[in-house]
């Protein structure tokens, strides 16, 4: 370690000295020159900069500049649709450069980050696609996931969580390919590092890997799909500081509506009467809720009013650097990101309890040139971040206690100040936040990587050596204050006294979630041209291994190879196969190899088609292969029968000491032909360009067969262990579609853009379906369908119940209850009874079908708009929870519910305190659709005009406004957030939406 | 090739080739993924036997499949709150699936299905290797195996209790195997259960816990193999496994019963000493205990079932006035049904069998130092706490009042669940001995043992058979309240419609003044049928096993 940072500190100085090494003799003059096109016409509007200075100017109708520059000085011409060149100032008076043109989609931006190599996008047959975060706004979030929802086609991200710092969304890729783990895996230059690891400016570009022609290079490591993220590099041609600030307002909205008092108990009264009971709130009580005339004995709390602010803080500051010269490159980032929490009046005299997020990042990358041969890329970057919650990690205790307990359950403070409280409910508010102390946990990061290539060329053209060596740790540390309060009934003649009130103090800290992950790639890439025939291809050998003091390592090795042949720049094929192994498989069978193939062709080429205005670019492609996922759940090392023995403690204790025995015991049954799952992958695309380029886009489709998930298998119970094999199979189809639409009207340019994705996917086969009813079969039915119960409206009368099915999911079947249809039973056909052999297996998933994404960004002058919106369809999801979410699942939403005067108006059931299984059974009445669209996110920003700038050695400021998850279309009739249906109630943080203003200044 | 139009082409290839080999050569080798799995805790099967700790170790591991039954569901249910033993509190328990005709074999409770056959793979693993093992002295080596017969034996009990006729696993199955088997009959059953308990019998540490040595103790002795052969004989001599009504069989029973009598290694604890029975942190395996499971030390119990008004407890079981009804009068010795017992219904608890008290908490009993008040407005019936008593009762029997479960520092104490106790072989041996051959003094002697202890009058002489058989069935209702035994003894007895199919009552208690009144209102119904009288076999088993494994009746 201790050498390790040597070298990092080595690496540092060689680069400082590189950069500060080009002293310049010569004074700059004033001088002028043109910019051709290959055909020797000017060109005008292309960019002349003199490298590692910061100026530059543009070139007139006629193709002439003048800038200021010394001979010797490099200027880089850069224009877009032409291949970038840089040229040497020599002779000050005759300064021409010619620029050749690019090949449609081959230009300098059109670069596809690929496994270990770059390609320009007209030479990929995969199905890759790229987002570059230029085109994304800069939104003071804890997390990056949630802004690229609805970015980048096949790509669904759906946000799980709004609390400070746990804003994120999962990600996963097209279709659901299999019932096992399903998450894409985010690779951070190449290495798998979380995205919450770094900041959203630390980020060039996002490329989801769909296909296994992209895939088949991890050999068995990532078959579900793989976001390539990669990190912002120095450019030789500008030097360039820039500086972000931003302020974010969150408010929470969505919350659960509470009750009150009196409506509470005279809701409870009539449950329990439909339960059968006596109702235990009598007519006095009643009035003394409703007219509010004793606080203390009668209280009526609204604590989300009480607890919850209408909005919280949060804060981003950026700062980058990037530039480089000849021979050094660099990117440099701090970041602090800071968030608060909701809860009100949570600071007190010695600490703030308030649930709170902040993120401290930095990120060096440098790479220079050792010398004309041997390049050299560090990367180095680190986060430490800072969380706060209230209590023993208590802000799911806090926020279930604000949503679910009673309003009229005890005085928030009684009549002396004391806390209030109950046997029966004890946690109260206050105390939970004001005097339970805090937990705070700082995870700090470091990820550093090398990357070394060596040219060849000297030896074999063409040819480069390459190592590249990854090194992260992380680690936890949690502390905090801690102390507990007691609460006090004082409503009888003498009071009770619940919990138990402690004195400040420490809470036990320290160290935890240690990992240190490595991996190594080393290998061979071969890149040349003969003529019209091209070839690049590469080779590579891999290793990795995770660490953590708690559990054996997690190892993988592998080769990966790639060739990738082109013809006349119109044909191209490519072959990619990996072959790999993982610890988790048998010995002997550990390596698989998985190959794949890909061919393209760009039509728009070919004499027969060109020229053509209207059909600018055509390219079809099409691949064919196979990835693995080694990551197939279920416990480790499935193939060896292992017995587990307890050294001391939690065996079985005897004798008059009672001290626990050693224990030992055959923990897994070996499966010897446990293995991975295989993904076969068929897609073809077209991506096209239409209307002199102004309109383009892809359509892919794919088809996705995973063989070998893992499923239990069917053995017999006796066998007196389970054991899981490999025979799950999913099919997933679909297509993935992006357009975008580029036009300059005038002063105005304007950009549309939209994706979607629609899938199908089904369950081929899966264990432990034999013997199940056809209807019930998980076989054929998407991945994640539901077992429900057939609802048929609500019984109405007795006489109702007495004629129907006999119903038997709850002890009490009366008037108010849902009505279900019997559909099958032990022989498969009705049979009187309805219970769980009625249940049936629906298409209706949480998952949706088909998701989508689509937007505009509008220029006009100094002013700039874009517009965002994403959305999601074919999607179901279960209301029940949230329909009865609340203290005894009463909310506002219960005023709904059934009762005889109610009975044709009500959208619920009858209301009931116990035996509550008939109707909060999973079943068709309560699915609801999760269909929506949301305005993601808006923003209006102002480009400050350049001579306002030039004041302030500003060579670029721009001021903006936004907001983010503002608001979202859908189909429900309940005021939740379709995403996230839980949010503001049970024990989840309230749904927020973000207003945002910032300012970007570079210099 | 030729297109390229240079020389030096096929070296390249091969240079680039032989780079490429190299990588291969440095990448390939398998000995990175193979690391020492055994590192830490976890062992390959030789290293079990071969090590007298481990192989040890294997067998303290099958003593986990011994139940304790004190809290079900996590959130203090116990099979008591079935039948006609007692309420849950929680009205939404899973406990109430036997209550409201909610059971099925796709919506089970207390399935041990799968569980049990984990635990008899556990005891037939250990059975075929410890022979060879390396446990030192090789002589503890048969009494090791004598209790994991044992072992075996009970699973298999618990099995059977269930489903009655069950597949015996009389090895460890193999993956290969054809797992699709026949249940064997319950006479199959039942001879594998008496056969495994005489080997154990002789193999195991002769004598009863107060034979085994400090560190031994609550492994099997010779005594808890006989009881768990007593218990077995006894139900398979029940009407419910006897529908012919063989005698023999009683006779089988009363005999297995007598033997651990005539050992003379148990006896009953004193009445001042009876709700210390399950207190091990006082009377730590005393000689009323035959077989227990291992000794938990925690507050759940009490947190679960004391009144609410104690630390926001859970008063999970309130006995039913039908339990409570049971208790004969102290000083007659009748029931209180019998017009002449004394029984005064304005003054319910005076002067009731003394058990009542140590059982059941009452209303004004007294309760870590100050009386449960169960009246109506009283601390422990509070109609707005979902957790008040349903029944105007919370449980007594098994709690240790020096336990605190309050937010603070926690008072655990040491309890098991006890499995087998000299009383219930006392009532063993009375009942199947007045099948066997009527009212006979064996019988008196066994269930006055258990009266006299209390301070209850012996049983009147001259009884009938009919009315020997329903006093003992009441003391056993009495004596073993809140054990598991009454969910299986009226299966037996093949009594259920009668006992369990009915509404359950509670007392309603008003106090004026000093005064209390009492008045009995019904608190649930609850439903037996005829199929109830067994399990159902998880639907989950069936799928499994299509071929061979059939339903009980009428699941």
């Amino acid at each position: 370690m201790k050498t390790f940072i040597h070298f990092l500190f080595g690496l540092f100085l060689l680069g400082s000295a590189g950069a500060f090494a080009q002293s310049k003799n010569t004074p700059p003059v004033s001088f002028s020159g043109v910019v051709t096109g290959p055909d020797d016409k000017p060109l005008a509007g292309a960019v002349v900069a003199v490298q590692e200075a910061r100026i530059e100017a543009t070139t007139d109708n006629e193709g002439r500049f003048t800038i200021q520059a010394a001979p010797g000085d490099v200027l880089v011409i850069q224009k877009n649709g032409y291949l970038a060149q840089t040229k040497t100032v020599g002779d000050v008076t005759k300064f021409r450069a010619t620029l050749p043109r690019a090949l449609t989609d081959a230009g300098d931006d059109d670069i596809v980050p690929i496994p270990f190599g770059m390609r320009k996008k007209r030479e990929v047959n995969m199905a890759i696609s790229t987002f570059n975060t230029r085109n994304l706004p800069q939104i003071p979030v804890a997390t990056a996931n949630a802004t690229f929802a609805g970015r980048i086609p096949g790509l669904y991200a759906q946000q799980t969580g709004t609390a400070p710092g746990l804003d994120g969304a999962i990600f996963q890729s097209r279709g659901v390919s299999t019932f096992g783990p399903n998450s894409l895996r985010t690779l951070v230059d190449g290495v798998l590092r979380p995205l919450n690891d770094i900041d959203i400016n630390e980020i060039e570009s996002i490329t989801v890997l769909k296909d296994a022609a992209s895939l088949a290079w991890y050999g068995l490591r990532y078959g579900s799909g793989v976001v390539l993220i990669t990190t912002k590099k120095g450019s030789a041609t500008r030097n360039n500081i820039q500086f972000d600030i931003q302020g974010g307002i969150q408010s929470p909205e969505k919350v659960i509506k509470p009750l009150n008092s009196y409506d509470f108990a005279s809701l409870y009264n009539e449950a329990l009467v439909n339960d059968g009971s006596q109702p235990i709130y009598d007519a006095a009580t009643l009035s003394a809720y409703q007219n509010g005339s004793d606080a203390f004995r009668f209280p009526n709390n609204n604590y989300t009013d009480s607890f919850f602010n209408k909005q919280s803080a949060s804060q981003r500051y950026v700062l980058s650097a990037d530039g480089g010269s000849n021979n050094v490159r660099y990117f440099a980032l701090l970041s602090y990101f800071t968030q608060d929490g909701l809860f009100k009046n949570a600071k007190t005299d010695d600490y703030d309890a308030n649930i709170g997020f902040n993120r401290f990042n930095f990120r060096g990358n440098v790479d220079f040139d050792v010398n004309k041969n041997l390049t050299i890329g560090l990367n180095v970057a680190g986060r430490s971040e800072g969380q706060r919650q209230p209590g023993n990690l208590e802000a799911g205790t806090l926020l279930s206690t604000l949503y679910n307990t009673p309003p009229n359950a005890f005085p928030i403070q009684n009549q002396d100040g004391s806390f209030g409280g109950t046997a029966l409910f004890q946690n109260n508010p206050l105390g939970l936040l004001r005097n339970r102390g805090y937990t705070s946990f700082v995870t700090r990061v470091l990820m550093a990587t090398i990357d070394v290539r060596e040219k060849l060329d000297f030896w074999v053209p063409g040819l480069s050596a390459t190592i590249n060596y990854s090194y992260d740790v992380q680690g936890t540390y949690v502390s905090g204050l801690n102390r507990d309060f007691q609460v006090v009934d004082a409503t009888g003649t003498v009071p009770l006294v619940y919990r138990n009130q402690t004195p400040l103090g420490y809470r036990s800290a320290g160290f935890g979630g240690t990992i240190q992950r490595n991996e190594g790639w080393a290998g061979l890439d071969y890149d040349r041209r003969f003529g019209a025939h091209e070839i690049k291809a590469s080779a590579r050998a891999q290793r990795n291994v995770a660490y953590s003091p708690t559990q054996l390592d997690f190892r993988g090795q592998g080769l990966a190879s790639r060739v990738d042949y082109s013809f006349k720049d119109r044909y191209y094929l490519g072959f990619v196969g990996g072959y790999s192994g993982s610890e988790n498989f048998p010995p002997g069978k550990r390596y698989g190899f998985f190959p794949a193939v890909s061919a393209g062709w760009i039509v728009s080429d070919e004499a027969f088609i060109k020229p053509n205005s209207f059909l600018s670019y055509l390219k079809v492609r099409a691949s064919y292969g196979q990835a693995g996922s080694s990551d197939i759940g279920g416990s480790r090392f499935p193939f060896e029968q292992f017995f587990a023995r307890n050294t001391g403690g939690g065996g079985y204790n005897f004798g008059t000491g009672f001290s626990a025995t050693t224990s030992a015991n055959e923990v897994s049954i070996a499966n010897p032909d446990i293995t991975w799952e295989t993904l076969t992958s068929l897609n073809t695309g077209v991506d096209f360009h239409l209307f002199n380029h102004a309109l383009t886009g892809s359509v892919d489709y794919f088809v996705n067969n995973r063989t070998g998930i893992l499923t239990p298998s069917a053995i017999p119970s006796i066998l007196g262990r389970t054991v899981v094999v490999n025979q799950g199979e999913v099919t997933s189809k679909g297509v993935d579609l992006s357009l975008n639409y580029d036009k300059q009207i005038g002063r105005v340019s304007l950009s549309l853009y939209g994706n979607a994705t629609v899938t199908d996917d089904r369950v081929i086969s899966e264990n432990g379906q034999a013997g199940l009813p056809q209807y019930q079969s998980t076989v054929d039915r998407v991945v994640g369908s539901r077992l429900v119960f057939v609802s048929d409206g609500i019984f109405q009368t007795q006489a109702q119940i007495d004629a129907s099915p006999k119903q038997v999911l709850s002890g009490r079947v009366v008037p108010g209850d849902i009505k279900y249809k019997d559909i099958g039973g032990v022989n498969g056909t009705p049979d009187g009874i309805v219970d769980n052999l009625d249940r049936i297996r629906v298409d209706d998933r949480d998952r949706p079908k088909s998701f989508f994404g689509f937007g505009t960004a509008v220029r006009y002058g100094i002013l700039d708009l874009s517009v965002h919106f994403q959305g999601v369809a074919g999607r179901f999801i279960d209301v029940q929870g949230i329909v009865n979410s609340g203290p005894f699942n009463f909310n506002q939403e219960s005023l709904n519910r059934w009762t005889p005067a109610t009975a044709s108006t009500a959208l619920y059931p009858r209301l009931g305190i116990s035996d509550r299984a008939n109707n909060t059974s999973a079943s068709d009445f309560w699915l609801a659709s999760g269909d929506y669209i949301r305005l993601k996110n808006v923003e209006l920003g102002a480009t400050l005009p350049r001579k306002f700038l030039s004041k302030y050695a500003m060579k670029n400021a721009r001021v903006y406004v936004g907001g983010f998850n503002l608001f979202a279309f859908d189909k429900l009739n309940l005021d939740i957030d379709p995403e996230i249906p839980g949010a503001g109630r049970g024990s989840a943080y309230p749904y927020v939406k973000t207003m945002y203003a910032g300012l970007r200044a570079s210099f | 090739m030729q297109a390229y139009g240079h020389h030096s082409d096929t070296t390249i290839m091969k240079k680039i080739l032989s780079l490429f080999l190299l990588i291969s050569l440095i990448a390939c080798k398998d000995d990175y993924l193979s690391f020492n799995f055994t590192d830490g805790n976890i062992r390959n099967e030789a290293e079990i036997w071969s090590s007298d700790r481990n192989a040890r170790g294997f067998l303290s591991n099958v003593y986990f499949g011994t139940f304790n039954r004190y809290n079900l569901d996590g959130n203090g249910s116990m099979f008591a709150q079935t039948g006609d033993e007692a309420v849950n509190s929680n009205l939404s328990s899973s406990i109430n699936i036997f209550n409201n005709d909610t059971w099925g074999s796709l919506r089970t409770n207390d399935d041990q299905y799968a569980n049990m056959y984990d635990f008899l793979r556990r005891a037939n693993f250990f059975l075929e290797n410890a022979g060879g093992s390396a446990i030192r002295p090789a002589t503890d080596i048969p009494r090791l195996r004598g209790e994991a017969f044992f072992l075996r034996a009970m699973f298999h009990f618990e099995l059977m209790r269930r489903y009655g006729p069950i597949v015996l696993a009389t090895r460890s199955f193999k993956i290969t195997d054809d797992l699709d088997l026949p249940r064997n009959s319950i006479e199959e059953v039942v001879a594998h259960i008496v056969r495994d308990c005489d080997s154990a019998a002789v193999m195991v540490t002769p004598g009863g816990l107060v034979d085994q040595t400090a560190g031994d103790k609550g492994r099997i002795g010779q005594t808890a193999a006989l009881a768990l052969k007593a218990r077995t004989l006894l139900y398979a001599a029940s009407p419910l496994n006897n529908p012919t009504g063989d005698a023999a069989r009683w006779q089988v029973a009363a005999d297995a019963a007598k033997a651990i009598i005539t050992l003379n290694k148990h006896s009953l604890l004193t009445q001042a000493n009876l709700p210390n029975l399950w207190n091990y942190g006082s009377q730590a395996y005393n000689a009323e205990v035959i077989f227990a499971s291992q000794t938990d030390n925690n507050n759940i119990l009490e947190l679960n079932n004391a009144p609410i008004s104690y630390d926001g407890a859970r008063g999970r079981t309130n006995p039913t006035q039908e339990l409570v009804d049971a208790f004969d009068m102290r000083t007659s010795g009748k029931p209180i049904t019998d017009p002449t017992s004394g029984y005064n219904a304005a003054n319910p608890y005076n002067d009731r069998d003394p058990r009542l008290a140590l059982f059941v908490m009452l209303n004004n009993s007294s309760f870590k130092g100050r009386p449960v008040e169960t009246f109506e407005g009283g601390k422990d019936n509070v109609p707005t706490n979902v957790n008040s008593t349903k029944t105007g009762y919370y449980m007594r029997k098994f709690m240790i009042e020096s336990a605190f479960w309050g937010v603070g520092a926690a008072i655990n104490v040491r309890r098991p669940w006890v499995v087998f106790r000299y009383a219930e072989v006392l009532l063993n041996n009375a009942e199947s001995i007045n099948e066997a051959q009527g009212p006979v003094a064996e019988a008196y002697a066994s269930i006055n043992q258990i009266r006299a202890r209390v301070g209850m009058p012996a049983l009147p002489t001259g009884l009938t058979k009919d009315q020997m058989r329903e006093r003992i069935q009441r003391e056993r209702q009495v004596e073993l309240c809140f054990e598991d035994h009454r969910f299986y003894d009226v299966r037996r007895w093949k009594r259920g419609p009668e006992l369990f199919n009915r509404a359950v009552t509670g007392m309603r208690i008003t106090r004026t003044g000093t005064t209390f009144t009492y008045t009995r209102f019904p608190v649930e119904t609850r439903i037996f049928n005829e199929k109830m009288y067994r399990f159902p076999i998880p639907q989950t088993e069936l799928n499994r096993a299509p071929k061979n494994l059939k339903q009980n009746v009428g699941w």
